[in-house]
């Protein structure tokens, strides 16, 4: 999705404290803190959504912790200088909105 | 606290060149680096991002001293801080050779204003810089209260690699005799560097070996993994013995290395890279010996963004069917401000996905020893070329392929193709540093992590 701004600005909606950082030029959201749900619990961690082509996937979430009763396959990746962790779950597709992306990748874990 | 000031050839050398224009009235020019930081095993890292010089119309006539900055300038520098969130160092030049002083005036009018930018960005350092021809100094406001700290040591990451203000290690003469050709200073610049080598198996245990033997002092040893019955047909150093006991590879080459040198500087973890980058950050040279595009994508992408320079290694086998197998591999040199592995193609977003629609179904990767030994050996070639002064004009990009059945190693059409690029659009440099690094309240540098002030269930 273009317009990195307008996409920030719907996430923002979600959750207030969430930013834009960059990785090889291009932009990624940091939701600090996030609460989520999943297998029935609520989680809190940072998340970072890269909402295009990544590791070989079309777009990724990365998770603070791994969720490992939740989602397959979880790897660590270093992306933006910190160290995250993720399940192998690929189509969700790049040109989604930010927040849809968001949702996407959430009910992996869910 | 130890501090280390990073800068590219050619970041610098363009500095030089600016600050060497004359003006219409001042006697000399001056600009700002912008930094991002980083926190290693060895200190504080200080990683220069961008050079802006001071406009002609921010100069300001003063007949007192060689150069006035006026108000706007200051006023530039600081919105500059605080838009990019970067540390802001002043820097001029005095020319000349050899590590330079800071004049009285130097100290003076730094100290009258650098604090200040402490002011828009706290949690940055800011300071000034004096160039030499040859050499810089420089000194760091960590607080706005505290007296500014020297940097330990400037490091100028190019082909070679070029270090100052650091008290060299100390290394016997007689050992070297036979390599006498690196250079006269070479056995300190030998036992004063600092690899990292990630991934120990076949191409990694090669390396590790050679970097012992040439007098490599400092180590970063880096594999989770054991060894295995199946890694002895190509793990150098490794013993049936070593598999009965189950040794981790990390202590197969510290074996190895501390049987040349018993006093080399070594840590070694069995654990994931990720896992270790305090202690890679404080590294002269990384060298990724890894099974896996995204993985080389990411060491080469955190190895960019600490200014260190990057090798890569590997060789594959394949299965031609009637044709045979067909050995290939290839040595990548990438530095900093130069091509990358993306820019030569090696990494691609096709090949990652190709890689990623593989997972769990790879299974073992045929290897063998010799094509290793090969590929390590050009390697440990181009590593000592980053470190000594034995190549007068060492290539800042290096793509080296490897033909094991007609036994070439050719440089590959890139290397011709980019012979006069020197930016990199994958690794952009304002991206140099850590982002999540800022100053707790003491004053020590830390890594924040960062907490949301609402939370919204979905």
């Amino acid at each position: 999705m273009s317009d990195p701004e307008a996409q920030l600005a719907r996430l923002q909606r979600i959750h207030r404290s969430t930013h834009l950082l960059k990785e090889g030029g291009n932009p990624v959201a940091l939701l600090p803190g996030f609460a989520f749900r999943a297998a029935g619990r609520i989680e809190t961690m940072d998340l970072l959504l890269v909402p295009w082509n990544h590791s070989g996937y079309m777009t990724r979430l990365f998770f603070e912790r791994a969720l490992t009763h939740r989602g397959q396959n979880w790897r660590s990746h270093r992306v933006v200088e910190r160290t995250w962790w993720t399940p192998s779950y690929s189509d969700v597709a790049s040109t989604l909105p930010w927040h849809e992306m968001l949702c996407a990748h959430l009910r992996s874990v869910a | 606290m130890n501090i280390r000031f990073k800068i590219t050839t050619g970041l610098l050398a363009s500095i030089r060149a600016d600050l060497g224009r004359p003006h219409p009235f001042a006697m000399e020019r001056v600009g700002f680096i912008s930094t991002g930081m980083a926190l290693g095993r060895g200190g504080l890292v200080l990683l220069a991002q961008e050079y802006r010089p001071v406009a002609d119309e921010d100069y300001v006539r003063d007949n007192t001293v060689p150069v006035m900055m006026g108000p706007a300038a200051i006023r530039k520098a600081m919105q500059w801080a605080l838009t990019d969130k970067v540390g802001i160092f002043h820097v001029h030049t005095h020319g000349g050779t050899g590590v330079p002083m800071f004049s009285g005036i130097d100290l003076r009018e730094s100290a009258s204003f650098v604090p200040s930018f402490l002011n828009v960005a706290a949690q940055r350092a800011h300071g000034a810089i004096v160039l030499s021809g040859d050499a810089a100094r420089g000194q760091v406001w960590l607080s706005r209260d505290g007296a500014p700290t020297f940097i330990s040591e400037f490091v100028e990451v190019g082909a070679p690699i070029r270090k100052w203000g650091r008290v060299l290690h100390r290394s016997n003469g007689t050992r070297h005799e036979r390599q006498t050709f690196l250079g006269p200073t070479s056995p300190h610049l030998l036992a004063d560097a600092t690899i990292g080598v990630v991934g120990l198996g076949g191409g990694g245990s090669h390396i590790v070996q050679q970097l012992a033997h040439v007098g490599v002092g400092g180590y970063v040893l880096v594999d989770p993994q054991a060894i295995e019955d199946t890694n002895t047909n190509r793990l150098v150093g490794g013993t049936l013995a070593d598999v009965e006991a189950q040794l981790r590879k990390v202590q197969i080459a510290e074996r190895i290395i501390r049987g040349l040198i018993p006093e080399a500087h070594i840590f070694a973890r069995a654990k994931p890279w990720h896992e270790l980058v305090d202690e890679l950050r404080h590294c002269d040279v990384i060298v990724g010996a890894l099974d896996s595009y995204r993985e080389r994508d990411q060491l080469e992408r955190f190895a960019r963004r600490n200014l260190i320079a990057y090798v890569d290694v590997g060789m594959d086998i394949h299965d031609c069917g009637t044709q045979g197998h067909l050995i290939s591999g290839q040595v990548i040199l990438s530095l900093p401000g130069h091509p990358c592995l993306r820019c030569c193609g090696f990494i691609t977003d096709a090949r990652l996905e190709r890689e990623a629609q593989r997972y769990g179904a790879a299974g073992a990767q045929p290897q063998v020893v010799w094509p290793n030994g090969l590929l390590a050996s050009t390697a440990v070639g181009l590593i000592i070329q980053q470190i000594t002064p034995w190549f007068p004009a060492p290539r800042p990009f290096v793509y080296l392929e490897y033909d094991g059945n007609r036994s070439t190693m050719v440089p590959a059409p890139y290397m011709r193709l980019f012979r006069d690029q020197v930016t990199c659009p994958h690794h952009p440099a304002d991206e140099t540093g850590d982002p999540f690094f800022v100053f707790d309240t003491s004053c020590r540098p830390t890594r924040h992590e960062a907490r949301c002030d609402v939370r919204v269930p979905i």
